[in-house]
């Protein structure tokens, strides 16, 4: 792979226009969040678990975007190659082997998903007017990084699966976002009672959520809350790998 | 002669139906080898081992002296394939895509205007190049999709009826191509018409349900069938005056005239090459045989085989 930089260029396709649409949607979306949400639902819930309404929900806007975004590009990019099936063949007939080609798109979707939620928590941070220590933001980051991989990975089998059974990824994306909505973005998993708080709060999305709020607010993240994240990072990205070999195989 | 690809005893099924069986042939270095066969034949799946896209269920491929399996890396770098598909991304730009490609064929982004340029100056793309395919043409996108076939310059160059859409003039540029690289790189083409390759195949293959069932050269071919071919020879000015003065050429069965264009059948192919001699060829626009059909050559090999 020499020409790594190259091929991520290429594929990232730095237009102005897209560039330019892709931030504002961006910013719009994490400004209607913020407003429905901190300012509408602020002032009838002024705290969640005696913290600030503000402070307690900004990490989990930003991780829900940002992972709506990553699970969004896996999943119209297995569409899209699912639908031209050329484009497949067009990377697979370069000299470069298809685990070589899986890692590329991984790193590409990291990347662009990256980039969001930089954007997402700089944007929320200005117009709550809320201070984080900067080294709990970078810390909140990296650990966000980290678990899209495997909110990626999910994008990806979702996809090979849904164009398998036809359905259109747009009921994937429906059902998918209000998953997301379920893992700690607002209410904490502690509170749902039963077997389903057992399920929710085990469920990888919201190990992520509710870390990287305790990383955002505190700066601290339970040792175990990491290695479940890495390690379901791992995992899923060799699960979605096979599939995806088999899937290009077809 | 050296062996570019040579296939040992490859088969390949889908759901329990063989589309390939049992295949063992050679194809030596430099030459251009055609594999001819109706739709379902087992053309394109042939092709998508030999380009390491597929792998076999049983048999070996060897590349360059080496197998597919063991060397994947090495063999990927000299491979190029073209399928009967298109190959480019509807959502970038032509040039886009060319650049696109060039990224995964480690071409350097400075080495572009040299490596890239000359083969899009070939294939007449230079106007296309800021334009997304979906404005395309047929032709203008198979262009595309052979000039990133050909800008890595591999050794052995797989061609999914490569001429799919082409008109006459690209076509010809394709085929100067492979007469310029005959020797240099091997040529693999498929195509359900022998009248397409047969001008430029130094050997060729019938498939019939997964299996060969002719293999050798044009010369063998005609030996071994007779069949007549259908040449048709296009003239700027009408060829009418030609249609009397080869009534009487012996090599010649029947001459049609049907306005510009003047149809000759003769027995074969080499009889019509050798009536072409005989023609002048200053006011000719186009020559294209329709010669030998896929149909009648394995309706022909199945009649002999009963008898």
């Amino acid at each position: 792979m020499e020409n790594v930089f190259e091929i991520i260029l290429s594929e990232i396709k730095p237009k102005s226009l897209r560039a330019g649409l892709a931030i504002l949607t961006n910013i719009l979306t994490t400004a209607l969040l913020y407003l429905v949400f901190i300012t509408g639902l602020g002032q009838l819930l002024p705290r969640i678990q005696f913290i600030n309404i503000g402070l307690w929900i900004l990490p989990g806007i930003a991780a829900y975007i940002v992972s709506a975004v990553a699970f969004n590009l896996s999943l119209r990019d297995l569409y899209h190659y699912s639908f031209n099936s050329g484009l497949i063949d067009q990377i697979q007939s370069t000299p470069l082997l298809t685990y070589q080609v899986y890692f590329l798109k991984s790193l590409i979707i990291l990347i662009k998903s990256g980039g969001h939620l930089i954007l997402t928590s700089v944007v929320l941070l200005i117009i709550s007017g809320v201070r984080v220590h900067f080294i709990n933001l970078i810390l909140f980051w990296l650990y966000l990084i980290l678990g899209l991989i495997f909110i990626s990975q999910f994008g990806v089998i979702s996809g090979i699966l849904a164009a398998k059974l036809k359905i259109r990824s747009e009921f994937v994306i429906i059902f998918v976002m209000a998953l997301f909505m379920l893992c700690g973005v607002i209410v904490p998993s502690s509170e749902y009672p039963g077997l389903l708080g057992i399920m929710i709060r085990y469920f990888p999305v919201t190990v992520l959520f509710e870390g990287g709020r305790d990383l955002m607010l505190g700066g601290n993240i339970s040792g175990i809350y990491l290695i479940y994240v890495a390690g379901f990072s791992i995992v899923s990205y060799f699960i979605a790998f096979f599939i995806f070999r088999q899937w290009t195989r077809r | 002669m050296e062996a570019s690809i040579t296939l040992k005893n490859v088969s390949k099924h889908y759901k329990k139906k063989y589309v390939l069986s049992g295949l063992t042939v050679g194809i030596e270095k430099g030459s251009t080898f055609a594999i001819i066969g109706r739709n379902g034949a087992g053309k394109s799946t042939l092709l998508r081992i030999l380009s390491t896209i597929l792998e076999p269920d049983n048999g070996t491929v060897y590349i360059s002296g080496k197998e597919i399996s063991k060397n994947l890396r090495d063999i990927k770098k000299i491979v190029a394939y073209l399928p009967d598909h298109d190959i480019h991304d509807p959502w970038l730009t032509g040039g886009e895509n060319l650049r696109k490609r060039a990224a995964y064929l480690g071409i350097k982004t400075e080495e572009f205007q040299e490596k890239v340029m000359p083969l899009v100056e070939m294939f007449h793309l230079e106007k296309e190049l800021s334009d997304y395919p979906v404005t395309y043409s047929r032709g203008v996108k198979r262009r595309l999709d052979i000039v990133q076939v050909l800008m890595g310059n591999p050794e052995v160059i797989i061609l999914d009826e490569p001429t799919m859409g082409l008109d006459y003039l690209v076509r010809t540029i394709l085929f100067k191509y492979i007469l310029k690289h005959k020797g240099e790189k091997t040529f693999v083409l498929s195509s359900n018409e022998f009248s397409e390759i047969q001008t430029i195949a130094d050997r060729w293959i019938v498939l019939d349900h997964g299996q060969i069932r002719f293999d050798g050269t044009l010369e063998n071919m005609v030996a071994q069938i007779e069949l007549p071919f259908f040449g048709n020879i296009e003239f700027q000015h009408g060829g009418s005056h030609l249609t009397k003065s080869l009534e009487h050429v012996p090599e010649i069965k029947e001459v049609r005239d049907l306005g510009k264009t003047v149809q000759i059948v003769t027995d074969n192919v080499l009889d019509f090459v050798s009536v072409l001699k005989k023609i002048n060829l200053d006011d000719v626009l186009s020559i294209f045989g329709s010669s030998i059909h896929i149909e009648e050559f394995l309706n022909k090999l199945n009649v002999d085989e009963d008898f």
